[in-house]
């Protein structure tokens, strides 16, 4: 559907800010929380103390981001912060298993409640050439890629929300998956928030070795309905000419906050196709750096967001076109009612060297209501010849005449807003994923639009 | 069925129908022709519903119901049928899903039961062929790349499936070749029967060769100037609407 354009200028060269040590009152009582993990000393390696120490002291130094840091501008996480969430200490099978949108999808179902991997609620794959770790379960005696892992997360992704993540990780989960190993159905990773008020920060890391394929699901749900704060840390290394499909749905309670940092390397080759479905949480934050470092890599990011009240939503997107022919792709797309906000901040680098390069990002938003409000930032930096790169951004609102059309045929107000934003939510996901896994995408928006018709309604009444 | 008023309709602060009267009965059909800026589409989406018209003046009934306050939906429910001129382009809903939305939307809001996608399926083959529509075209989204021929066979399919009591040709010609003309009045002329009562709006005679009206009217400068039959029709297309537009001031 037609949509106002609006003018976006690409800023060249914008340097990163760090607000250095400004520890404050909202640092305190996550750092007085980091020593208390470290001093109880739960089961775990000097190699791990060693790590979570460094955690601490990087986070003491960056403290909480401010919005003055460019990656946060349109950000203001620090205020929530100020919540007093509890670091959920014990291990309890919960009560109650909340359903995802992929239940009906076959799969290796991975239950993570309250931070820390469920066994008995998980099935876990067991064939040759695949490894699947806790931290947790092996936290004396990490394998050596997991402190890899752990490693290259700490490097890659460094950041106040990682470091913190660092040092108060309750689990993690990580899996390898080695060459020649076909898995026959996608893994199920499902964060389940239980505990009330909690705060809980999580690792999850993927490798998967040459050649190999394979679908990453995640869910994120809640149990109850209390705000908590689920600190993620997401690691994706893939070889040369691996594929890794990646589709997650964040459909928690409206409370919630959820930061997720995730890097992703791509070696000679590989592919990296990401889609994601945010309708819950009250701040929802995904912070992603691809890093295409092999030639030929590719990688297709998407997601679609579905807003009400004064729910928060941002993709704050890196790329690095760090080798020749690599292309990138981000279209993100997203419908914003009542006083909510979505943020999008996409930035293509493209290394000298990289040539050949094709990357393509666009955004677009739909308001529906007036104090709605949609940013975004499209940036290129480019010190290669031969690259093809675009953008585009559109904040709009529905087509009048288009909905006018609809109701002239018998089809309600309400309906027929439902049938437009369907319609371009549904774009995105059928861009992004084959028919049996975009249909429970595509199923969680239907059940969105009609659980939230009334909102969706809001002005435009009159005849 | 239609009473229309003297109806004064407003968009923008500036008057476009200055006192417009006008009977409809049940299974006549009606043409109005005008000059351009004459009001005629004004009159359609002020029937229809669109937003931004407001009605200063007069008022509008059909079947003894004020029609002015009526929300679009429920006037569609109720059997107004609008054919656009220029119909909308809705990508990513495929024509056969909005066909089986808003026709179990209007059979929602009547009572009546809904049709599942088989049922439906069977009703639209066998009005679809009528009119030559594909079912290459059913599955395709809803206007999106279709020629202006199959723009307006879609509209007329619309309207043979939603059986309306009052359908409101808006330049339903315009844009179309002579054969395609042929097909769309056959479409129309299928319909006609005697609780169906037709509005063609139109700027050229040419159409009513095809659709014969039973009343002719003038729509000039917001107002009705001159009615009569059929012949009316042929007479403005020899002398020109300058003529009756000046001989009636």
């Amino acid at each position: 559907m037609p949509l106002k354009p609006m003018s976006v200028q690409p800023t060249q060269k914008q340097t990163t800010l760090r607000v250095a040590a400004s520890q404050g009152d909202i640092e305190k009582p996550y750092l007085d929380a980091c020593e208390r993990v470290l001093a109880e000393g739960v089961r775990e390696s000097d190699w791990l103390k060693a790590h979570r120490r460094e955690g601490i002291e990087r986070f003491k130094a960056y403290g909480f981001p401010h919005r003055r840091v460019e990656a946060w501008k349109f950000t203001d996480l620090r205020p929530k912060m100020k919540e007093q969430f509890n670091l959920v200490r014990g291990q309890e099978t919960p009560q109650h298993v909340v359903v995802t949108p992929f239940d009906e999808t076959p799969s290796y179902r991975l239950f993570i409640n309250d931070g820390v991997f469920e066994s008995a609620l998980s099935s876990v794959p067991k064939q040759n050439g695949v490894e699947i770790v806790t931290l947790r379960q092996s936290g004396q005696d990490l394998p050596a890629w997991v402190k890899d892992q752990l490693v290259s997360t700490a490097s890659l992704s460094s950041g106040p929300m990682l470091e913190l993540g660092t040092a108060l990780m309750r689990d993690g989960l990580f899996i390898y998956i080695a060459e020649g190993t076909v898995l026959d159905r996608p893994l199920h990773v499902i964060f389940q928030t239980t505990s009330e008020t909690a705060q809980y920060h999580t690792r999850l890391s993927i490798v998967l070795e040459k050649g190999v394929e394979a679908t990453l699901l995640e869910s994120h749900v809640s149990a109850n309905g209390q705000a908590s704060f689920h600190n993620q840390a997401t690691q994706i290394q893939l070889g040369e000419g691996a594929i890794l499909r990646h589709i997650s749905v964040e459909a928690t309670h409206k409370e919630n906050l959820h930061v997720t940092s995730l890097n992703a390397r791509l070696a000679q080759s590989a592919s990296y196709t990401a889609m994601s479905a945010v309708s819950g949480g009250a701040l929802v934050r995904t912070e992603a750096k691809i890093m295409l470092e092999g030639a030929g890599a590719r990688t297709n990011l998407s997601g679609v967001y579905m807003l009400v009240e004064t729910q928060h939503c941002d993709h704050t997107i890196v790329i690095d076109h760090a080798a020749p022919n690599c292309t990138s792709r981000q279209v993100y797309q997203g419908v914003l009612t009542e006083s909510a906000r979505g943020v999008f901040q996409g930035k293509v680098v493209v290394a000298k060297g990289a040539g050949g390069t094709d990357a393509h990002q666009l955004s677009r938003a739909l308001l529906l209501s007036d104090k709605a409000e949609a940013d975004a930032k499209p940036e290129l930096e480019i010190y290669a010849d031969d690259v093809k790169c675009s953008h585009g951004a559109t904040i709009g609102e529905l087509d009048r005449e288009a909905l006018f059309y609809l109701r002239a045929r018998g089809i309600p107000l309400g309906q027929a807003k439902s049938l437009l934003i369907e319609a371009f939510l549904d774009d995105v996901v059928e861009g992004a994923a084959d028919e049996v896994l975009s249909a429970p995408i595509k199923n969680h928006i239907s059940n969105w639009l009609k659980e939230h018709e009334a909102q969706i309604i809001q002005e435009g009444h009159r005849p | 069925m239609l009473e229309i008023k003297n109806l004064h309709v407003e968009i923008g602060g500036k008057e476009i129908l200055k006192g417009l009267t006008l009977s409809i009965k049940a299974g006549e059909v009606h043409a109005i022709m005008g000059p351009n800026g004459s009001g005629k589409s004004t009159l359609s989406y002020v029937l229809s519903g669109r937003e931004g018209y407001e009605v200063t003046q007069g008022d509008v009934t059909y079947y003894g119901e004020r029609l002015v306050d009526m929300l679009p939906e429920d006037r569609a429910a109720k059997g107004i049928f609008l054919a656009f001129q220029y119909p909308l382009e809705i990508p990513g809903v495929t024509t056969m899903n909005f066909l089986r939305t808003a026709y179990n939307a209007q059979a929602k809001a009547r009572g009546d039961d809904e049709l599942d996608a088989a049922s439906f399926l069977r009703l639209v083959r066998e009005k679809a062929d009528l009119l030559k529509v594909s079912s290459d075209m059913l599955k395709r989204p809803l206007n999106v790349g279709f020629s202006g021929g199959e723009k307006k066979r879609n509209e007329i399919l619309q309207m043979a499936l939603f059986e309306p009591k009052l359908a409101i040709l808006d330049e339903t010609d315009s844009g179309l070749d002579i054969d395609a003309l042929k097909l769309v009045a056959d479409g129309v002329n299928a319909l006609r029967a005697p609780d169906r009562s037709m509005l063609v709006i139109t700027h050229y005679q040419r159409l009513l060769d095809y659709i014969v009206p039973d009343f002719v009217h003038v729509l000039a400068g917001g107002r009705i100037i001159k009615s009569g039959g059929k012949e009316l029709a042929l007479e403005l297309e020899r002398d020109g609407y300058e003529s009756i537009v000046s001989s009636a001031a």
